[in-house]
């Protein structure tokens, strides 16, 4: 009986302990901006707090925002701006939640089509005036601003753009004396003399997901079927050209390894870099790990922009990151407008851009030129592959964006319609025209 | 009721049930309410402002074909789970049933899938059932069953079965320790005596051990059923729903109508309709698989 | 031996094996360095600790580990707080009422939790929850509470009414009468609704997602995750992950266990 009791006085002390930590952590953790307009004494003035919020979950990528974040903080004792990683799975449900329930943040990563959801909720604040002085010094690529320029006003801050490329093991190609592919029909060629053994072609993503629907989308720009959906969200993605994209994305599956429909960002990059694969089509990240995860030296990483098709037109994905203002508190959007102009300086910019170095290029005209940029060691390393980057960007398109602006278009990219386009083609077995048509009539549905 | 205060002791019921009661109102069906309100609104995105269309979205779910289909798969899944998981936790029960170090070891941790959490039992499962990697193809391999490695987790018909399989490695402990507890209110001197008889193992299992488990069953069956029905994660976790909607459930529907399609006033009404069936099958289980007491 | 030995025996084998498996397998893994660990050895031809020092080191493992402990203790002193009450009065008293509030508890399987996720996060907003532990610890409750009133049904129908009555002849209110009397007979289910409780905080996934915005307290499931989000080819980084995430509930387990699976046993028979 007497272990009991002290047990129970142990339980009970270790309980009203936890519950303390509990409330303590309630207190402090919550700088997330419960009250808006929290202004917190600190010295002789008023410490004007900002949070961030963004979808960069790699911990190289958390560091170097809170890098910057740190160094603009030291720079301005009156502003601190603070940096949550966040997922991009919580985006359509936690996201808006908290923000209608004022426990949202005061900057938020966005990409365009977010961005039109987002917009929805009545919060995002129009960042002209913030783009203009920028746009002056610093000089914005077209590309990169215009997905969020519509109903005459900006919605978002572009801060950096990805560009999908053809990406090749330069050692396998050589070998099986194959020439980068320039041309569908190169490709589907090359894929299929770089399938023997063990090794496949190519690895392309077949799951129902952003990754295959990037990759598809590719395919629709260099077949000359970008439109999918336009300025009234009409949907014009049933046509030829459409169709053959398809099927020369069903074609390549042959030569894709089998479990393809299980695929999104990262199986492909590991195949590509244990020589399971020897091409991959991909935005930049494959730089920075290529030597480490591959073991070969950076000369067999081989880069070439998007083979075109018949009839088709140079390009693939192109979108830029930006960053949405939802506070309209004057004394934050102050706060704000220093810390973009801090941002963009070309000495900071390329350190902020290379928090994963390939993957995020520069938006603005200094930037492409930034020391800070092109001083990175990866960058440095593989000066000739990111020239074909940036060269590639500037082909690049986004469906939703390609003929004005679909404010829609949230419906379609959501449910991911082209990825499962794509899976009527390879898993249930239809033909690419019954597809396309289906995929048409969801799209079509989806934006009723 | 004896003691000071008549006053104090008719309300002290009231009393001691009040803080679990108002727990459970206020974090369920306070939200609860929120929802049915949804539901009645055509909203899309949440936050923002739909309109009201009274009950055309429970019209529109109760005559979509997807939801239908999300039910059929949902009755695979409760009944798939249900079976291999009642079979591999009898079995397990009747195994540990004898005392011995090696059982009471056993009985201990054999549980130990249970208390792990579902995303560590999404990477052990996705980790040996990998297509490239996965050591179930390369076993599979060795043994010349397959000359290429096979793609489980996405393949359509393969898919929702190991998705049950994995789910049921995840619960059939659990269950087996309940089952277990039951068998262990079953005397030895039955067993004895019908041994005696000439009743042979199987006929035991089915006349003595089966009936006596009555209450357990029942409870197992409505609750692990309402359970296993609404659960979300582990499928989500392992095919999103995939490939093409093969493991798509209820659930799993509801979810990707609320977050996917951005359609959230609908998801709120098929929501609603979906809680409204699973209290008639619980309504009818306890009326006539119920133990007569409360 | 007999036909029906070798039948268990082998049955057991398997048993085993299905159970144990997957846990070897996945731990093995995250001791092979990374250019090896695709390769299928039963055995890791070389060892490392590479993956665990990235983790602890890299990410917000410790912080993490220190959320999760909290939030499940937290979990499992409300659960009893309320729940030893409302079962005292459920089986020990008659008042009307008792058949809603068994009902109550049974409604809460009835409805798809997804649902849930947002206007739980509203009303965690409104009682300025949001993003602190205590939020979690509130959900959590709610889905414990509920099967832990069930479970503690056997424990005290299996302490006999005459214990009160004589109670009650000596004058002790029915409030003394549950403390003095019947909680101390009650330990082992009081210890198995504790375990129930910080299980089920221990794994909650869902919740713990949605309601914390800081990285500072998120708990082990959300932090696991999200090293897995991006780098799902990490398998060095995820299977080390994954044995980190389970390691201290089954250290927990190691003391605790017995207890559990004996009150689960016991609560279960009535």
């Amino acid at each position: 009986m007497k272990s009991k009791k002290f047990l129970l006085l142990i339980a009970l002390v270790i309980v009203l302990q936890t519950v303390l930590a509990a409330c303590s952590s309630n207190s402090g953790g919550s700088e997330g901006g419960k009250d808006k307009n929290a202004n917190t004494g600190g010295g002789d003035g008023k410490v004007t707090e900002i949070t961030l919020w963004h979808m960069e979950e790699p911990p190289n990528r958390v560091k170097r925002f809170q890098e910057i974040t740190d160094a603009f903080n030291k720079a301005n004792p009156d502003i601190k701006v603070t940096a949550q990683v966040q997922s991009w799975g919580d985006a359509y449900s936690k996201f808006p939640a908290s923000i209608m329930s004022g426990t949202g943040p005061d900057l938020l990563f966005t990409i365009p089509d977010y961005t039109t959801l987002i917009k929805e909720l009545g919060v995002v604040q129009p960042v002209d005036d913030i783009i203009a002085s920028l746009d002056s010094k610093h000089g914005f690529l077209d590309t990169a601003l215009e997905p969020y320029k519509y109903e005459g006003q900006t919605w978002a801050v572009p801060i950096f753009g990805m560009v999908q490329v053809l990406w090749y093991r330069n050692d396998l190609l050589q070998a099986a004396n194959v020439e980068p592919p320039k041309t569908w029909a190169e490709l589907k060629a090359a894929a299929e003399k770089l399938t023997s053994g063990s090794q496949y072609g190519i690895a392309l993503p077949a799951s129902k997901s952003m990754a295959t629907d990037q990759v598809l989308y590719s395919f629709l720009v260099s077949g000359g079927a970008k439109h999918v959906i336009n300025g009234n969200n009409e949907i014009t993605f049933d046509n030829e050209k459409t169709v053959a994209a398809y099927q020369m994305y069903s074609d390549l599956m042959k030569f894709s390894p089998p479990d393809s429909n299980t695929y999104q960002w990262g199986e492909p990059q590991a195949l590509f870099n244990s020589g399971s694969v020897a091409m991959a089509i991909e935005k930049g990240q494959y730089l920075s790990t290529f030597e480490s995860e591959s073991g070969r030296p950076a000369s067999d990483l081989g880069v070439v922009p998007m083979p075109v098709g018949e009839g088709g037109e140079e390009g693939s994905i192109y979108y830029s990151n930006g960053i949405m203002v939802l506070t309209d508190d004057a004394a934050k959007k102050e706060a704000i407008t220093k810390f973009f102009e801090f941002l963009f300086e070309p000495e900071t910019y390329g350190s902020f851009v290379n928090a994963e170095p390939g993957l995020f290029l520069p938006v603005t005209e200094d930037g492409s030129k930034a020391e800070s940029f092109w001083n990175d060691p990866v960058i440095s390393k593989y000066k000739d592959q990111v020239e074909v980057l940036i060269q590639a960007s500037s082909k690049g398109a986004l469906f939703g964006f390609t003929d004005g602006v679909a404010t829609k278009i949230g419906q379609v990219a959501g449910p991911n319609y082209m990825a499962q386009t794509l899976e009527n083609i390879i898993i249930a077995g239809k033909s690419v025209e019954e597809s396309v048509k289906w995929g048409q009539a969801q799209m079509e549905t989806a934006v009723k | 009721m004896l003691g000071k205060g008549k006053k104090f002791n008719k309300l002290l019921p009231y009393l001691l049930v009040a803080p679990i009661v108002i727990w459970i109102l206020v974090t369920i069906f306070v939200p609860l309410i929120s929802v049915i309100k949804e539901s009645f609104y055509s909203t899309g995105f949440i936050g923002t402002k739909g309109t009201f269309v009274g009950l055309d979205q429970y019209k529109a779910a109760l005559t979509s074909s997807a939801y239908w289909t999300a039910w059929k798969k949902s009755l695979i899944w409760v009944l798939g789970n249900g079976l291999t998981q009642t079979v591999l936790a009898f079995s397990v029960a009747l195994l540990l049933n004898k005392a011995s170090r090696m059982t009471n070891f056993a009985r201990n941790w054999m549980i130990i899938p249970w208390i792990i959490p579902t995303i560590v039992v999404a990477i052990f499962w996705q980790w040996i059932f990998n297509g490239s990697y996965g050591i179930f193809n390369h076993v599979l391999q060795s043994l010349h069953l397959i000359d290429k490695p096979i793609n489980l987790l996405g393949d359509s018909f393969w898919s929702f079965p190991i998705v049950i399989f994995i789910n049921t490695w995840h619960w059939f402990p659990f269950m087996a320790v309940i089952v277990l507890a039951g068998l262990s209110t079953i005397s030895q001197d039955i067993y004895e005596a019908a041994d005696v008889d000439g009743a042979n193992k199987w006929q035991q299992f089915w006349r003595i051990t089966f009936p006596s488990l009555g209450k357990i069953t029942f409870a197992l069956g409505l609750v692990g059923t309402l359970w296993s029905f609404n659960i979300f994660d582990t499928i989500y976790i392992l095919t999103g729903g995939g490939p093409a909607g093969a493991s798509t459930t209820v659930p799993v529907m509801i979810y990707q109508q609320a977050f996917e399609q951005f359609k959230i006033g609908q998801a709120s009404a098929t929501s609603i309709i979906t809680a409204i069936f699973l209290s008639i099958f619980a309504f009818f289980f306890l009326k006539f698989a119920g133990p007569k007491e409360e | 031996m007999t036909v029906v030995k070798i039948f268990r025996y082998i049955i057991g084998i398997l048993l085993t094996f299905l159970i144990v498996f997957p846990f070897y397998w996945v731990i093995v893994s995250s001791f092979k360095p990374a250019d090896q660990i695709l390769k299928p050895d039963l055995f890791p031809k070389a060892f490392t600790l590479v993956h665990y020092q990235e983790l602890i080191e890299q990410t917000s493992y410790l912080t993490n580990l220190s959320n999760s402990i909290i939030v499940s203790i937290g979990t499992m002193a409300i659960s009893v707080l309320i729940v030893i009450p409302a079962s005292f009065a459920l089986y020990r008293m008659k008042f009307k009422g008792r058949k809603f509030v068994s009902r109550l508890i049974l409604a809460t399987y009835v409805f798809p939790g997804i649902l849930l996720l947002v206007p739980v996060y509203q009303l965690m907003a409104d009682l300025h929850l949001v993003n602190s532990l205590l939020g979690l610890m509130v959900i959590n409750v709610t889905f414990a509470a509920p099967f832990s009133v069930w479970l503690m049904q056997g424990f005290f129908d299996n302490v006999p009414i005459a214990l009160d009555e004589s109670a009650a002849i000596d004058g002790a209110g029915r409030m003394r009468t549950l403390f003095q009397i019947i909680l101390p007979l009650i330990g082992p289910g009081i210890a198995t609704i504790s375990i129930y409780a910080f299980i089920m905080a221990w794994t909650e996934f869902a919740f713990s997602s949605v309601l914390i915005n800081s990285d500072a307290l998120r708990t082990l499931p959300i932090g696991l995750n999200a090293i897995m989000g991006q780098y799902t080819v990490r398998w060095g980084w995820t299977t080390a992950g994954a044995v980190l995430a389970l390691l201290p509930v089954v250290i927990f387990f190691a003391f605790v266990g017995k207890y559990f699976v004996k009150g689960l046993t016991a609560g279960a028979v009535k």
